[in-house]
């Protein structure tokens, strides 16, 4: 029987059939004449047209798929249906521009249903375990970005009012985009120079090991907006007594505060997961290191570090997750950045704007994400995890 | 190489942890220090590898007196064994056996061929064991990796440090019979600490009991078992007359030289008794049988004579020197 037992009902489809369904029918798309006026409402539906009903009947053996049983052959229809969807989401964009009325520069918007076509993407293809092998994310990518690619090629993604926005400041963009870079790795790297010396000398214990991370847990109760605020008046003050720092670029606004800040942030999750990284470390494995006649550096290079690094690595992780997004606040005090993109979108009332800066964002950090699961795969031992721990 | 405590003491805080303890161990003996929980049984062993430096008295090892060896040194030719093993999680079983070795600045040729030898020797077939990850292993596998690690460097010491403590019983009696082969064939200087009597009168050459940092007796363990003084009598319990039939074989008992191995087990047939078998489980024959003597053969199935239940009560008594 392929036929699932009772009980046996997969309920995971129904979170991207629920999100799909409301893109076919909610307003999926803006149709506008400029930039300013409102739009005309277009639903899935309506954009599709006839082909709308490859979507329905591939939602339709989607819902019939979750009672049969777990098979390969299900698996491969959820993530061909997930990779479905996300064309789908391309494909309609391009279809409703060919829609659009004549104006200089008429564009097509996301409405909120346009939201339920990745979400269902997402759902589908994350349950599914087809592409759960050995560089199999890197298939996915270019199954995900090659076809879209083609679709928006030859300038028939133009339209779509965020590649409009795009063009209309190309050389901005890049210039934001990497100041934002800048700025996120500075401090980054800056608190893992400063916290992993910090989380090891507070693991080795005394009160100056634990008075830094209550300083560091502390820093971090304070609001982002708030602690810029906190530091404008104290580098301004700086900046006025010494002009060898105005020299430098201190000031109270722009990149100094931002900086000081961002590190800040991002010391708490690398002191944090440095110590419990060395606390863990159990006392038979520092006896029996001890007791083979390892000298103090030995022990810690070749038992501690070893044996704490995927917890200071996912602290790192953790630590530029968070600056990628912390970075974008920092545009508010006139440091740039991608955030500068969100905050103007935000003055003008113009949601296009705004998904410019928020698209690339959401991207570089699901990006440094994977880098950083990737190297933690690379370089933590595998003996640490329990799984792939084999050969 | 011997090994000696000479009138040593430690106090920690409030505790006298060890007193005025003076002991020699000579080379190639496997002593047992026992006793409660915090007798002292543990610091006295980690003086030895200087985890624990005496305040006074001194500690010998080889003759000189360790304070005066540099920690590290000292302690790469001494082989340490703990209860719970202290495997490095993140480096393979061989890494973990050539982590010595490897301090000690050998070739990689040369490590790898006596990680091969030594997980030969401790019972785990290399090419198995040797890549493997010691989260993988069971308690008692990764005792023996521990045990193969302590050996590495060849030390003429061994310390333990309640090795077996924290497998199951009959994973221990295996591992200590394994580890009496080892011993047998590499003569090592063994100091053994254990809360366990049987243990202690399975392998100690000589068992050494402790009671609040003192050392109370010092003796084989047959003799310990006959030993007068209360705390003895107390601590190796009422059926010590039983445990000392135990550690003799039916060949000892019938004064032929016939080593005893723990090993054997009796043949089914009733009124006949192997000689390897201890008298214990003669002793338990006979009750089952309702008999008084038992005919005793050698492993290759030759008579030995006959074995009576006066031999069994004058054993348990300690009339006939062992």
């Amino acid at each position: 029987m392929i036929i699932a037992k009772q009980g046996e009902f997969d309920p995971v489809p129904l979170a991207a059939l629920l999100p799909g369904a409301i893109s076919l029918i909610a307003p999926f798309a803006l149709l506008k004449e400029n930039r300013v006026v409102d739009g005309i409402p277009m639903s899935g539906f309506q954009l599709a047209g006839a082909w709308n009903w490859i979507l329905i009947g591939v939602f339709i053996l989607v819902f019939l798929a979750s009672f049969l049983k777990k098979t390969l052959w299900r698996s491969v229809l959820y993530g061909g249906s997930g990779l479905l969807c996300f064309w789908a989401m391309a494909w309609l964009l391009v279809r409703g521009s060919f829609l659009l009325p004549e104006g200089a520069a008429p564009r097509i918007s996301p409405a909120w249903g346009f939201w339920g076509l990745p979400i269902a993407a997402y759902v589908l293809i994350d349950h599914s375990r087809i592409f759960r092998f050995r560089f199999g994310g890197l298939v996915l990518l270019t199954l995900l970005i090659l076809p879209t690619a083609l679709l928006f090629s030859g300038g028939r993604g133009e339209a779509i009012s965020v590649m409009r926005e795009w063009s209309a400041r190309k050389d901005r963009f890049g210039a934001e985009f990497v100041v934002h870079l800048r700025l996120f790795l500075t401090a980054v790297g800056g608190a893992t120079l400063l916290g992993i010396p910090l989380g090891v000398q507070a693991a080795r214990g005394g009160r100056s090991g634990a008075s830094v991370v209550s300083f560091v847990d502390a820093a971090q109760t304070i609001p982002s907006m708030a602690l810029f605020g906190l530091l404008m008046a104290p580098l301004a003050a700086l900046s006025q007594a010494f002009p060898l720092l105005r020299t430098l670029g201190v000031r109270g606004i722009g990149a100094a505060p931002a900086l000081i800040a961002l590190t800040l942030y991002a010391l708490l999750p690398i002191v944090r997961n440095t110590v419990v990284g060395l606390e863990q470390v159990p006392d038979s494995a520092l006896e029996a290191g001890l007791g083979m006649g390892m000298s103090p550096p030995q022990l810690f290079w070749r038992v501690q570090w070893p044996m704490a690094l995927p917890y200071v690595l996912t602290g790192l992780k953790t630590a530029s997750v968070q600056a990628v997004g912390n970075t974008a606040v920092a545009a508010l005090i006139g440091a740039g950045g991608l955030g500068m993109m969100i905050f103007q979108g935000l003055g003008q009332s113009a949601p296009d704007l705004i998904l410019l800066g928020v698209i690339p964002l959401v991207l570089l950090a699901v990006g440094v994400d994977r880098i950083w699961g990737f190297v933690i795969l690379r370089t933590v031992s595998p003996g640490l995890s329990t799984v792939g721990g084999d050969s | 190489m011997t090994l000696e405590w000479k009138k040593v003491s430690k106090r920690f805080g409030d505790k006298q942890a060890v007193d005025e303890l003076s002991l020699e161990v000579p080379e190639g003996e496997l002593l047992v220090l026992i006793g409660p929980s915090g007798c002292g049984k543990t610091t006295s062993l980690k003086m030895i590898n200087r985890l624990v430096d005496p305040q006074t008295g001194s500690v010998l090892v080889g003759g000189r007196d360790v304070s005066h060896v540099p920690a590290v040194e000292l302690r790469r030719h001494i082989g340490y064994v703990i209860q719970h093993v202290g495997l490095f999680p993140h480096m393979r079983v061989s890494e973990n056996v050539g982590a010595v070795p490897k301090l000690l600045g050998w070739s990689k040729e040369k490590i790898e061929q006596r990680v091969h030898e030594l997980l030969e020797l401790v019972g785990l077939p290399p090419q198995d064991y040797a890549q493997s990850w010691p989260a993988h292993l069971s308690g008692g596998e990764a005792q023996r990796v521990g045990v193969a690690r302590a050996l590495a460097a060849d030390p003429p010491v061994l310390l333990m440090d309640e090795p077996f403590g924290a497998v199951d019983p009959l994973t221990r009696e295996i591992l200590q019979r394994e580890f009496l082969r080892i011993q047998s064939t590499l003569g090592k200087t063994v100091v053994f600490v254990t809360h366990d009597l049987d243990e202690a009168i399975r392998l100690g050459d000589r068992i050494a009991v402790m009671n609040e940092g003192r050392l109370v007796a010092a003796a084989p363990p047959a003799e310990l078992l006959l030993n007068a003084d209360p705390f003895i009598r107390d601590f190796t319990g009422e059926d010590r007359a039983l445990r000392r039939l135990a550690r003799l074989s039916v060949g000892q008992a019938l004064g032929d030289a016939t080593p005893m191995k723990s090993a054997s087990r009796r043949d089914a047939s009733v009124g006949a008794i192997r000689t390897d078998a201890t008298l214990k489980e003669a002793l338990s024959q006979m009750l089952e049988a309702g008999e008084t003597s038992l005919e005793a053969f050698s492993p290759a199935g030759r008579s030995m004579g006959t074995l009576t239940l006066e031999d069994l009560l004058e054993r348990a008594a300690g009339e006939v020197a062992s």
